[in-house]
């Protein structure tokens, strides 16, 4: 397998964002800035069923 | 430490009482055949869990289920699980000494994650001291408790329709029950199931041919599911017909290449059907999982069947052989299920409830979102999610370069296996998007996605690192996140050693557990408990079996005649009240005639409220009464 650091970095930085995204989904990153803020509406999105 | 022993004892004798049972079922000899081993313990544990557990409900059916029946069986079939597993033990000696030596030899950051997955794996068993889930309130472990206490099984009062269910997991948790065990440490069963599941899981692993790592990955993905480990410990009882599942799988690995293929094609009919009594709605999307994977090994033939019609017609016999051995070793294990069925409701099976959980717009939502909800949705009654280990190195799969021959892996067959069921899933159920209705299917997607961490895991650069140190952020984040839930460490603590009582359990639990308690300290043999309340658990087995049930059905509150509820309550014999405040006219119900006075046994709270009834001169005559039909059995009769 050749993979340039380039790609590497690309992967890691999914991995981190994937981790992160689970800290703020479960309450244990705080959802703040934008991106926490946006991150609260779309698991709002993934939840909208509560309103059946 | 008699509390402990109590609960230790108990499991002991029917973990190994199970694991005896796989060892009748399943002549070592062959077994040793089928899976190019030696019998891998938790594969004879699910195999006895099935025999037991079919064989025990047609006990409980004929009233016999009482200690001298159920310890006899438990301690046969025990001695035989010990004997085998005193014998082999060289196996799992060596299977331990190549672990430890495989962990020994991998760098520092793989040690830690290996002892990470082990001990969120081991953490679970905390989950003894936590909530009890409503349903397992309501009904799964409420069931067992109270065939446990009247050695038969009759339909539970208000869940008359739904003993329909497959009580393969119910009726191994009576077991436990009857041994004894006390409160409700018996869903400490679950986590040894769900133990036993992880064991499978790792076996399949490697018969992909995933390294440690990969195992350790699959195991990660495993424990940090919450769709698995919600049910370690809450009394759900969802993981058993998983467990089922993941073996089947492995018996379909194995028919590959077995020289008793048929008999590897029998034994996974066998465990598919155990799943699919465990738990139906895997007919949708494991039984399509189980004929891709048990097609594979065909595969060759299947190629060369396209041009060569002899290799069609060859094909098309050996399918045809193929499938009725399948599913003659299903008819065999749905035997007892359905006499059950025949015994207790006239009919092989009863309809209750409905998939249409959600309306049209909120489906096509559900649809479009597929397969993120999986991970990250939070739909009504969606009971967990899947590992986000899963969504953070799906990629790696895709980015692994070209994979030669990637159709004849067996971590290939896996991965379109459970796309078929994922997709055979959504087509049926869309409104559905519950893990718990096919994890067994959802669980095989970690296999492939670990074989491609693990490949990635090997490079010298960034992933090398990023891979285990990623692991090891979602056990602490999912550890974090669920430390009250699902691993309340401190609970367990008091309750295996400190307090050792029902007060150390999970506060809500405690509450709800008192309020029951109040009840059962005032309320005679047999009483008649008006419930307007969806659990039962903490109630006496007496009180459960006499509750308001189906042939109460009519009775009713009337807004514009409050009297007849009274009224109706008297005729039927209800002397006590447990209300929770889920009844909608709950605070009208405080309207009573003179003739009817409550006496408050316990304070109305979130948790209920306990009431005595007192009639003084009531209009009416009483039409019902309860009677002791045999030792423990309560059943509701008309007056003479």
């Amino acid at each position: 397998m050749k993979r340039s650091i380039v790609g590497e970095s690309l992967i890691c930085a999914w991995i981190v964002l994937v981790c992160y995204v689970f800290s703020v989904y479960k309450d244990v990153a705080p959802a703040t800035g934008l991106v926490g803020r946006s991150l609260k509406v779309f698991f709002t999105y993934l939840s909208a069923a509560y309103l059946q | 430490m008699t509390h402990f022993f109590k609960i230790a004892l108990p499991l002991f004798f029917v973990v190994f009482a199970c694991i005896g049972g796989g060892v009748i079922l399943l002549r070592p000899l062959k077994l040793k055949n089928l899976l190019g081993q030696s019998a891998p313990f938790s594969v004879l544990f699910f195999l006895g869990q099935g025999l037991l557990g079919s064989g025990l409900i047609l006990l409980a059916l004929a009233g016999l289920f009482n200690l001298t029946y159920v310890a006899s069986i438990v301690f046969v079939f025990g001695c035989l699980g010990l004997c085998h597993v005193f014998l082999n033990r060289e196996s799992l000696y060596s299977s331990w000494q190549s672990i430890g030596a495989d962990w020994l030899r991998d760098n520092l950051l793989w040690k830690i994650v290996a002892i990470a997955v082990f001990l969120i794996l081991a953490a679970g068993i905390s989950g003894v001291a936590g909530r009890i889930d409503g349903d397992a309130r309501a009904f799964y472990l409420a069931l067992p408790k109270v065939i446990a206490s009247s050695h038969r099984l009759v339909p539970l009062p208000a869940y008359e329709t739904f003993t329909s269910v497959g009580l393969l997991a119910e009726i191994q948790l009576a077991v436990l029950f009857l041994l004894g065990m006390p409160g409700a440490s018996a869903r400490l069963f679950c986590w040894i199931t769900g133990m036993a599941a992880a064991t499978v899981l790792g076996h399949i692993a490697a018969y992909a041919g995933l390294g440690r790592r990969g195992q350790i990955l699959s195991l990660a993905m495993f424990g940090t599911s919450s769709a698995v480990a919600l049910f370690w410990g809450q009394g759900k009882t969802d993981l058993f017909a998983a467990g089922y599942g993941l073996c089947a799988v492995l018996f379909a690995l194995s028919s590959w290449t077995s020289t008793a293929r048929r008999y590897a094609i029998f034994v996974a009919g066998m465990l598919t059907a155990f799943a699919l009594v465990a738990k139906l709605s895997y007919l949708v999307a494991f039984l399509p999982c189980m004929a891709i994977l048990l097609l594979w090994g065909e595969l060759p033939k299947i190629i060369i069947s396209f041009r060569d019609s002899e290799a069609r017609t060859e094909l098309l016999k050996i399918c045809v052989v193929d499938a009725l051995i399948f599913f003659a070793a299903v008819s065999i294990v749905f035997l007892p299920h359905l006499t059950k069925n025949l015994v207790l409701f006239g009919s092989l099976g009863e309809t209750y409830g409905s998939h249409q959980y959600f309306s049209a717009d909120t489906t096509k939502r559900i649809v479009l979102t597929y397969p993120l909800l999986l991970i990250f949705g939070n739909f009504w009654a969606q009971y967990g999610n899947l590992s986000p280990l899963l969504l953070a190195f799906f990629p790696l799969f895709f980015l692994s370069g070209k994979i030669r021959n990637a159709f004849a892996t067996t971590w290939m067959a896996l991965l379109i296996a459970a796309l078929s069921g994922l997709i055979s899933w959504v087509v049926i159920f869309p409104a559905v998007p519950m893990p718990r209705y096919f994890l067994a299917t959802l669980l095989l997607f970690f296999i492939p996605v670990a074989w491609a961490g693990e490949r990635f895991s090997q490079s010298r650069k960034l992933l090398g690192c990023a891979v285990p140190l990623a692991s090891l952020s979602v056990i602490f984040i999912f550890f974090k996140a669920f430390s009250i839930e699902i691993f309340p460490l401190k609970n367990a603590y008091d309750y295996f050693v400190k307090t050792q009582t029902e007060q150390a359990i999970n506060v809500d639990e405690r509450l709800s557990y008192e309020a029951y308690t109040a009840l059962n300290n005032a309320a005679e043999p047999g009483a008649r408990v008006y419930l307007i309340s969806y659990f039962r658990f903490w109630m006496r087995p007496d009180l459960i079996q006499v509750t308001n049930g189906i042939h109460d059905g009519d009775i009713g509150w009337d807004e514009k005649n409050p009297d007849k509820f009274w009224l109706q309550l008297y005729e039927s014999d209800f002397t006590y009240l447990f209300v929770d405040r889920s009844h909608p006219a709950f605070e009208e119900m405080k309207k009573k005639p003179s003739w009817v006075s409550l006496e408050q046994l316990h304070p109305q709270s979130n948790y209920g409220g306990v009431y005595r009834i007192i009639y003084t001169n009531p209009p009416g005559i009483r039409k019902w009464t309860t009677r002791e039909v045999a030792p423990g059995a309560w059943d509701v009769v008309p007056t003479k």
